[in-house]
């Protein structure tokens, strides 16, 4: 019996035209996807068959419809889909917003310079005019940035991004304290509401060995102050061990000690709990922070940084008989419960915990790798000091977990603002970049230059114009209606009206705005060199989500 | 302590409330009452013998008939109602820090704000006079606080904007306090000894750093960017402005002037400025006298 192969399984090499044309048809079903979401006002699309909940589930989230995206039934389009598909789950992970606004910049700038290209134009210098005007649309947005502190500022842009009002108040009260590098915890509330609450200082998961360690019963934790702290991955194995850490803080001259250490006996507890030991030296012991060698090894870096400690290392020789005063770290507050343990004002040299959260950012930028990228954050946050929880509630626990997961992604977008500032929201901060193109466009050499700018200009319009046709306006009739304001003026479709957005308080996250340009027009620029497709028998499983 | 007085005394701070003037030294807390002819300890009432004081506030501002003086001290703060005839002990929290600075709301008539600077602790912002305390400290990532300062006018709108100059350069909070963004200065992790905001800071976002040894710096976007300015080779003790908005530092022991927004920098000649090392000094403001404190414990009030 012959054996015949499913369309999918059948090897093959596709050249162009085809592959433009059929790249583009992909490109384009995606972007139609995804273009209602934008903006305030946006329409949804619908995912037919929710896996949890089997019901049919609205979507106005660019990223989530982008991943719902399996495949299309024609390889050739799947693979133009596949493609902006990658790109914009990646800006989702990088600054957790703006993938509607990234999917038509893409739309615009592939087609228009297909087009070009179908009229005999060059690639190769449309390409390198496209890369160097991006470069300048970057320099042409910095003018506009404006500094987004404040509680009242950042949930108004938080709203702008999850239309979620009391998520976005807890969001911009928290991240107008924490700033774009603190801590933020989401957990599950107990009440309906969304609800706040900080902690001074560091902490870590790892709660102490024994409840009998507890010295507040009211709080259930221990809380030593002007405490020794001695860190280290070893396990205390007897009683015995502990005998030259109390002799190094005794001659340290130190009245509480906090141990933190792998693994600790029973039968330490009564040596630590005794109510003469306790009165000359108050103890407790809590658990090494982290799962892997990796997350132990930074976990214990940090500790002995922020408290001005040396770690005990198993794996340098390290043991509890070489303890010395000097291994010991110093705090002014520590304090453990029973899953976490905290450390404020670590005495630490401070210039080592300013340097080593400075290599930290630049780390953080140059990762690609989303969960590294996450780590790094975590650990950077512990140095910082000072956390925020955001107890999120709702009326069922499967909308709880909705909402947690909105409010990530906003607080990712909340993140990169505070750091990177805000520009005029609405589509209108690249809306006041046409002067500057036009004035490049003008002064262009040749005619891929040109062309360039021109397509650059139609890209910077088209965020605006999409937004305003998803809300019920006429683009024409709403440029006609700008032309009488100047800069930073543009339409709150809300309201219906034209308005100042910076006085309006209609912001976007300059860092998110950047990152969607740079990477929507280079990732376009770069699939226009895409001349051959190349089908395998066994297609990898696009099913995988990126 | 009068202007031929020789001792060991140093004079860390001076205040002055319109009809009083106060020295915080290290051997207590002095008043004079006579415009410097004599001076008496106003920790009297207190009964203990000289206690150090590294700092000290004085609500210029307070009406009915009270002067509040708050005075920090080690793991104490105190506060007068009377000008420093009476004290009482404000509620501190555990362990209690060591004060090194304070510094008054802008406001402090209206709100009873005032923040802390301490040394390990970082800032402590208090509340209804004194009576309340809290500590944040977010993103502050070095506690030992040298110098504070808060931005002169108070909005409705704006939490009060403070920075702090600690041991590895200078802390900005935007949220009156309760969290800090770091401040790179061009010359690294210095320590900042001084600083002081411009009268005019709501609109020219200008405010002055001194350094140990690094000099002068000058930021006039609310310290996203810094430019270092004039020559000094030695540390910048203090830094104020007078009621002419001229920039006055203490560079090393002698007071330099600059009228041109810190471009340029000149010894300040003041018609009977002693020959003695300057320790501290208070620019009156609308008065056109400004106290002059001495290493040895001498107090003078010169006209500038």
């Amino acid at each position: 019996m012959a054996r015949t192969s499913k369309p999918w399984q059948t090897p093959g090499v596709v050249f162009n035209p085809t592959v433009s044309n059929e790249f583009q048809k992909g490109i384009d079903q995606l972007v139609r996807l995804v273009r209602p979401t934008l903006g305030p006002l946006p329409r949804f699309t619908v995912d037919g068959h929710n896996v949890r909940t089997r019901r049919p589930e609205l979507l106005d989230d660019g990223a989530i419809i982008a991943r719902r995206l399996i495949q299309l039934p024609n390889r050739n389009q799947d693979m133009g889909a596949m493609y902006l598909r990658q790109l914009l789950w990646k800006i989702h992970e990088v600054v957790g917003d703006g993938t509607a606004t990234a999917a038509v910049i893409f739309d615009v700038v592939y087609k228009e310079s297909v087009r070009y290209l179908a009229a005999g134009g060059s690639l190769v210098n449309l390409r390198k005019y496209l890369e160097e005007g991006t470069r300048f649309l970057l320099t042409l947005l910095d003018p506009s940035r404006l500094e987004m502190s404040g509680s009242d500022k950042l949930s108004r842009l938080a709203e702008t991004i999850c239309g979620d009002a009391e998520l976005s108040a807890g969001l911009g009260e928290i991240f107008s304290l924490i700033g774009p590098d603190g801590r933020l915890e989401l957990r599950s509330g107990r009440t309906r509401d969304i609800q706040t609450e900080y902690v001074e200082g560091s902490y870590w998961t790892g709660g102490l060995f024994s409840r009998q360690l507890v010295t507040n019963p009211l709080k259930v934790r221990a809380e030593l102050e002007n405490a020794a702290v001695l860190v280290t991955d070893l396990d205390v194995k007897d009683p015995s061990d502990l005998i030259p850490v109390l002799d190094a803080a005794f001659a340290g001259g130190f009245r509480a000690l906090m141990v933190i250490a792998r693994s600790f006996p029973d039968a330490a507890v009564p040596l630590m709990t005794e109510p003469k030991n306790r009165r000359r030296m108050l103890m407790a012991a809590a658990k090494t922070p982290g799962v892997d060698i990796n997350e132990i090894r930074t976990s214990i870096h940090d500790i002995a940084l922020l408290t001005g400690g040396r770690a005990l290392i198993k794996d340098a020789g390290d043991s509890f008989e070489k303890v010395r005063p000097e291994h010991l770290g110093r705090a002014r507050r520590v304090w453990a419960d029973m899953e976490y343990f905290g450390i404020c004002n670590g005495q630490g040299d401070p210039a080592a915990v300013r340097q080593l959260a400075a290599e930290l950012r630049v780390a953080i930028a140059s990762k690609e790798d989303a969960k590294e990228r996450n780590q790094i954050k975590e650990r950077l946050s512990k140095l910082v000091g000072g956390s925020g929880i955001l107890w999120v509630g709702a009326l069922s626990p499967y909308l709880v977990d909705v909402r947690k997961e909105l409010a990530g992604q906003t607080a990712e977008a909340l993140r990169e603002a505070v750091r990177s500032g805000g520009l005029p929201g609405g589509g209108v901060a690249l809306l006041d970049c046409r002067p500057g193109l036009r004035e490049r466009m003008a002064a262009a050499k040749s005619t891929e230059e040109r062309v360039a700018y021109q397509i650059l200009l139609k890209a910077v319009e088209t965020p605006a114009r999409v937004i305003w046709e998803n809300s019920g306006n006429k683009p024409s009739e709403v440029f006609s209606q700008l032309e009488q304001f100047g800069p930073g003026y543009g339409l709150d479709v809300l309201r219906r009206k034209i308005v100042h957005m910076e006085e309006a308080g209609i912001y976007d996250s300059a860092g998110v705005i950047r990152e969607i340009v740079s990477r929507s027009i280079l990732s376009a620029s770069l699939a226009l060199t895409v001349d051959v497709l190349i089908h395998k028998a066994n297609p990898i499983d696009s099913s995988v989500d990126p | 302590m009068t202007d031929s007085a020789v001792s060991e005394e140093i004079i860390y701070q001076l205040a002055f409330d319109g009809s009083a003037w106060f020295a915080a030294t290290n051997l207590g807390l002095k008043t004079s009452l006579d415009g410097g002819n004599s001076w008496n300890s106003a920790y009297a009432s207190l009964k203990v013998s000289n206690s150090p004081i590294p700092t000290m506030a004085l609500d210029c501002t307070s009406q009915a008939g009270g002067r509040i003086v708050l005075a920090g001290l080690n793991e104490a703060l105190l506060r007068s109602f009377d000008g420093g005839e009476n004290w009482e002990r404000l509620p501190l929290p555990s362990p209690a820090p060591v004060f090194t600075c304070l510094a008054l709301s802008p406001d402090f008539a209206q709100d009873g704000r005032f923040y802390a600077g301490t040394m390990n602790d970082g800032v402590i912002l208090f509340s209804q006079g004194g009576q309340k305390w809290s500590s944040w400290n977010f993103g502050l990532m070095d506690f030992n606080i040298l110098c504070l300062g808060v931005s002169p006018v108070v909005s409705d709108q704006i939490e009060q904007i403070l920075y702090a100059g600690v041991p590895t350069g200078v802390f900005r909070s935007l949220t009156g306090g309760r969290s800090w963004q770091e401040l790179t200065l061009p010359c690294g992790f210095e320590p900042v000894v001084s600083l002081a905001l411009s009268p005019l800071f709501q609109t020219d976002g200008t405010l002055f750093v001194g350094t140990e040894s690094q000099g002068l710096f000058r930021s006039r976007d609310r310290g996203q960017s810094w430019q270092k300015i004039g020559q000094f080779d030695e540390p910048i003790n203090a830094l104020a402005f007078d009621g002419d908005c001229n920039t006055i530092v203490l560079h090393g022991s002698t007071l330099m002037i600059s009228n041109d927004d810190g471009e340029t920098w000149d010894d300040w000649k003041i018609d009977g400025l002693l020959d003695i090392p300057v320790s501290a000094f208070l620019p009156i403001s609308g008065q056109g006298k400004t106290l002059i404190g001495y290493w040895g414990g001498a107090v003078q009030i010169l006209t500038t």
